[in-house]
């Protein structure tokens, strides 16, 4: 149930994102609410669940965005590999240092994969403006707090709601398996 | 024995005073009403009447207003309160309703000028197109395109060039069922065969990412001036020939190299584009059809 939520809310953050959030086509200030997404998804999912999800954002950032497939894919995988090596240390665990720590990665990410991308297809990509890509940046940590927040809130619920995954497994003392 | 007949001494006395009195009132006012039918004049009976009454009217009157104008000022006050309070949320509610029928009748206005002008350019051009809207754009900072609400089922194929009534937006890039994505004319990765419509001179347009083209492969010795109007040229048989594209807004002489180096302003409007229309390729079989002219 937890993927499914997330799996929705993926899905309309990258629909918020492509509408509502870009009033023009050259608007500078979209903020990139699926780098959140990753980020979360790499600090308290597990790992197959998390890799499901990021496959399904990548593949919808690159059904939805740009002529080069495969390059919104790469920023997301490259992106959860990143921030889950920091997950378990401790420093990453406080706010006050996962919040730069993301937005970093989202900046340094960004520009590996524009220079890897540009280097491949030419003549494909809009010429990289510091500013704007800065712009981009503040608004990931800024959105960062309470985007986490509100995942916490929608986790708990999955795991809360009506049918949870773990009711569905056997346990080893039922009488179904007894039976077995 | 003294004290019960002292009662009755007192109750005669009582009862006749009560008589006296009676007695009294009864001649004052069968003598009120004879003055009164007798001469109806305004005697001074009456005017001793109205000199005793007037005072006491006066006083219940303003008595009666000083309580009238405080019950209004602080009971009727704190009922008008509730009332006004409960007309306020009406009008609000009403005035909210108002202005969504007001934004709803302009958005209305604004659509409708919007596919009238598309409409017209529709009907002014030969070729067969298909009416389609934004549905979505590009929020990376690295492209630039949009998708539209219009795929493979209603004709729509890959290359097929995307313009509104200013003129050329750019060109499907990929489609689905129902939906297509748009390659703008202002992405990088965009060309499209122009012309200067006053020199009659080709040139290759290309995106710059930004709100403006670059004009590429225009020779020196071509003369090009600020103001010129950039069509497309019709070669390869992507775009119609003449379709406006936008105005040169600079023009950079360097001393070196073969070209020069030309900024276009876009005919379109990319900030504030909506519906579009996609023009139909026509099919090989559609050409081969038609018939031979002697």
């Amino acid at each position: 149930m937890t993927l499914i939520c997330f799996i929705v809310v993926a899905t309309l953050l990258v629909i918020l994102q492509t509408t509502l959030l870009m009033p023009i086509p050259v608007w500078a200030f979209a903020p990139d609410f699926y780098f959140i997404l990753v980020a979360y998804l790499a600090s308290r999912f597990t790992l197959l669940p998390a890799l499901i999800l990021v496959y399904i954002i990548g593949l919808m950032l690159d059904v939805l965005t740009g002529t080069v497939l495969g390059m919104f894919s790469s920023l997301c995988f490259t992106g959860f590999a990143l921030i889950r090596l920091f997950a378990n240390k401790v420093v990453y665990k406080n706010f006050l240092y996962s919040i730069p720590l993301i937005a970093l990665a989202f900046f340094a990410l960004s520009g590996l994969v524009y220079l890897v991308f540009d280097f491949l297809y030419p003549d494909h990509l809009v010429p990289w403006v510091w500013w704007e890509m800065a712009v981009r940046t503040a608004l990931v940590a800024l959105f960062t707090y309470p985007l986490f927040r509100l995942f916490d809130v929608i986790h708990t619920y999955g795991e809360n709601t009506v049918l949870p995954w773990k009711r569905l497994r056997t346990r080893p003392d039922s009488p179904r398996r007894r039976q077995t | 024995m003294r004290k019960p007949l002292r009662n009755k001494r007192n109750s005669k006395t009582q009862y006749l005073r009560v008589l006296v009195v009676a007695v009294f009132l009864l001649v004052l006012g069968i003598f009120f009403l004879v003055t009164t039918f007798g001469s109806q004049q305004f005697g001074s009976m009456h005017k001793i009447m109205m000199e005793f009454v007037g005072p006491v009217q006066k006083i219940v009157t303003s008595t009666g207003s000083t309580l009238g104008s405080v019950k209004s000022d602080y009971i009727d006050s704190i009922q008008n309160f509730f009332k006004l309070n409960e007309e306020k949320k009406r009008l609000t509610l009403q005035l909210q309703e108002t202005e969504a029928q007001l934004n709803r009748s302009r958005e209305a206005m604004a659509t409708n000028a919007s596919l009238r002008k598309l409409l017209d350019f529709k009907n002014a051009s030969e070729q067969r197109s298909i009416a389609t809207t934004i549905v979505g754009k590009d929020p990376s900072p690295f492209f630039r395109s949009v998708i539209i609400d219009q795929g493979a089922n209603s004709g729509v194929v890959k290359g097929s060039p995307v313009v509104c009534s200013e003129g050329v937006v750019g060109q499907i890039f990929t489609t689905s069922p129902n939906y297509s994505k748009v390659l703008l004319a202002i992405a990088p990765s965009s060309a499209i065969d122009v012309l200067l419509q006053k020199s009659r001179v080709r040139g290759i347009l290309k995106g710059t990412g930004d709100l403006t083209y670059r004009l590429e492969y225009i020779l020196k010795n071509v003369d090009v001036e600020v103001g010129d109007y950039v069509v497309t040229a019709g070669y390869g048989g992507v775009f119609p020939t003449g379709l406006p594209v936008g105005v040169v807004s600079r023009v950079f002489r360097q001393p070196q190299g073969m070209f020069h180096e030309i900024e276009v302003k876009p005919a379109v409007d990319y900030q504030t584009i909506e519906h579009l229309l996609v023009i139909e390729k026509p099919n090989l079989s559609e050409i081969l059809e038609q018939p031979v002219q002697p």
